[in-house]
């Protein structure tokens, strides 16, 4: 079987309750279960994460403020499908230096249709990219997966630096040394 | 029309004018996006790095990972097995950072594992005691700090952000290591023997790390004016020598460098001559590891294999059930 590159999914992932979803890179995997399996070994390494979500990339539409700006028929001249309508889930990037974050959910019959029903419900001025995937695209870790996925890295300490009082022990040990030599000296 | 459209996007004026406007984001201190307009040298330099630091870190955990099983203890073995985990972790977000700007991860791999790419020179010294893992963590890792301390300000986005969350996670791997390094140089006389073996070993491949002097590192130039560098070989090597130098001496250790001394004036730890001849040596595939580093990383690629085919496999058997039911 030739070694061909397995499809990219993009990871989102939630640093606390209270926080939203934000963009944390991509892994490839050949399913999106393996995508999440993959995305918990990259990312949560440290306890800093209570879920993830993983979507395929090529399922993303995307565009920007800019491009939306500059185009005057952008809101009106694309095909609407007749299917049925879904729900998608929109992701907005702030400012030059942001990453994406989760922003909430609308309704769409295809994912031009969503973006354009984001672009009037979640207005912001300061959105630079925006992204929508339908909602049946995310594969999420639940909340069974939290003992699994994410809580071992909670007693971890050995990974944070503050636990190595290294530049104290420095400090001690040539104080000893200088004592030690200027009573030689004497 | 149609054609004079096209022949407007191919002139070369058109390019000046972008390009203006893109060291004027630059100087601006703004970041830039994937989708943003860049030159492709810009572009081509940014894979060329990236990818060689992501080809770094995964050589990296070769050294290390052999001594997992031979830590001296429970607590040091559980902190070896982190720190290796972390490079591979850095070396994906990595990769990832160069598919942004159009390069693919298979034909990154397929570089690194035919010998075509290079990674950090720094891998093909062996590790012969575990005293290395105390040097490597305070000093490849110190040398790695500066320079992405550096690279977190590049003017491309993903590998800024990159390079901010790998800097986070190397101050744990330096301090392993100078909690290592102090254990041994404390000890029994046996153990700071061990310590200053290591520093002996790798005080000079460390000073290496930071590339060719000024005077003969041909991207420098272009790194810097586009931002991907602040800091040039030379600056960041002498940071790292007047940082490095009174720590270590501070525990009684020595530098292996007769002509090490330090400048009132400047204010600099100044060594004798760094041997550049073996730098490029290594490089070329001369150094005492480099056949053993790209042989592990096959063996590791082909080893798994099978667990990719198994995994492909059940992905699709998955995929025909849930079309089907």
């Amino acid at each position: 079987m030739p070694d061909t590159q397995w499809p990219e999914y993009v990871v989102f992932q939630q640093d606390k309750p209270e926080r939203v979803h934000h963009y944390a890179g991509g892994v490839h995997a050949p399913d999106a279960e393996v995508a999440l399996l993959n995305a918990r070994d990259v990312f949560v390494r440290r306890p800093e994460c209570i879920s993830l979500w993983v979507v395929r990339r090529d399922l993303i539409f995307g565009a920007t403020s800019e491009e939306i700006s500059l185009d005057p028929n952008w809101f009106t001249q694309f095909e609407v499908p007749e299917g049925r309508i879904e729900k998608y889930a929109v992701f907005q990037k702030h400012g030059p230096r942001g990453v994406h974050e989760y922003t909430g959910t609308v309704e769409g019959r295809s994912s031009r249709d969503a973006l354009r029903a984001a672009l009037t419900v979640y207005a912001n001025q300061d959105v630079t990219v925006w992204w929508v995937t339908p909602e049946e695209a995310i594969r999420r870790s639940t909340s069974d997966d939290i003992a699994a996925l994410f809580a071992i890295a909670e007693t971890k300490f050995y990974r944070d630096e503050g636990q190595y009082r290294t530049q104290e022990a420095l400090r001690k040990i040539k104080a000893m040394r200088d004592k030690e030599q200027s009573s030689h000296g004497e | 029309m149609y054609g004079a459209t096209i022949d407007l996007m191919d002139d070369p004026r058109d390019d000046a004018e972008k390009l203006a406007a893109f060291e004027a984001r630059i100087a601006a201190g703004e970041k830039i996006e994937p989708g943003d307009w860049m030159p492709e040298e810009y572009r081509k330099q940014l894979i060329r790095m990236i990818s060689q630091h992501a080809h770094s870190e995964v050589v990296g955990m070769l050294p290390e990972g052999t001594y997992i099983t031979k830590a001296p203890s429970l607590r040091r073995k559980l902190i070896l097995l982190a720190k290796v985990q972390d490079e591979g972790g850095h070396g994906q977000y990595l990769y990832h950072a160069a598919e942004t700007l159009g390069a693919t991860r298979e034909e990154m791999l397929d570089l690194l594992l035919t010998g075509k790419a290079k990674y950090s020179n720094i891998f093909n010294y062996p590790a012969l005691s575990w005293a290395d893992m105390g040097i490597i963590g305070w000093l490849v890792d110190g040398a790695a700090i500066l320079n992405q301390t550096m690279l977190a300000k590049a003017s491309y986005g993903p590998y800024s952000r990159a390079m901010i969350r790998i800097c986070a996670e190397e101050n744990f791997h330096m301090r392993q290591g100078q909690d290592i390094i102090i254990t041994l140089a404390i000890g029994t006389p046996e153990q700071k023997a061990m310590a200053q073996d290591a520093l002996n070993r790798w005080w000079w491949p460390t000073l290496m790390m930071f590339g060719p002097p000024d005077t003969d590192s041909p991207n420098s130039t272009v790194l810097i004016r586009w931002g991907i560098k602040t800091k040039t070989n030379d600056e960041l090597r002498q940071t790292f020598i007047n940082q490095m130098v009174p720590e270590l001496q501070s525990l009684g250790l020595e530098f292996p460098d007769p002509d090490l001394l330090y400048d009132a004036e400047s204010g600099n730890w100044i060594t004798g001559p760094i041997d550049w001849d073996e730098f490029w040596r290594v490089i070329r595939g001369d150094g005492p590891m480099n056949k053993e580093r790209l042989g592990a990383r096959r063996a590791a690629h082909e080893d798994g294999q099978w667990v990719r085919e198994a995994l492909a496999a059940y992905a699709e058997k998955h995929e025909m059930t849930s079309a089907v039911l």
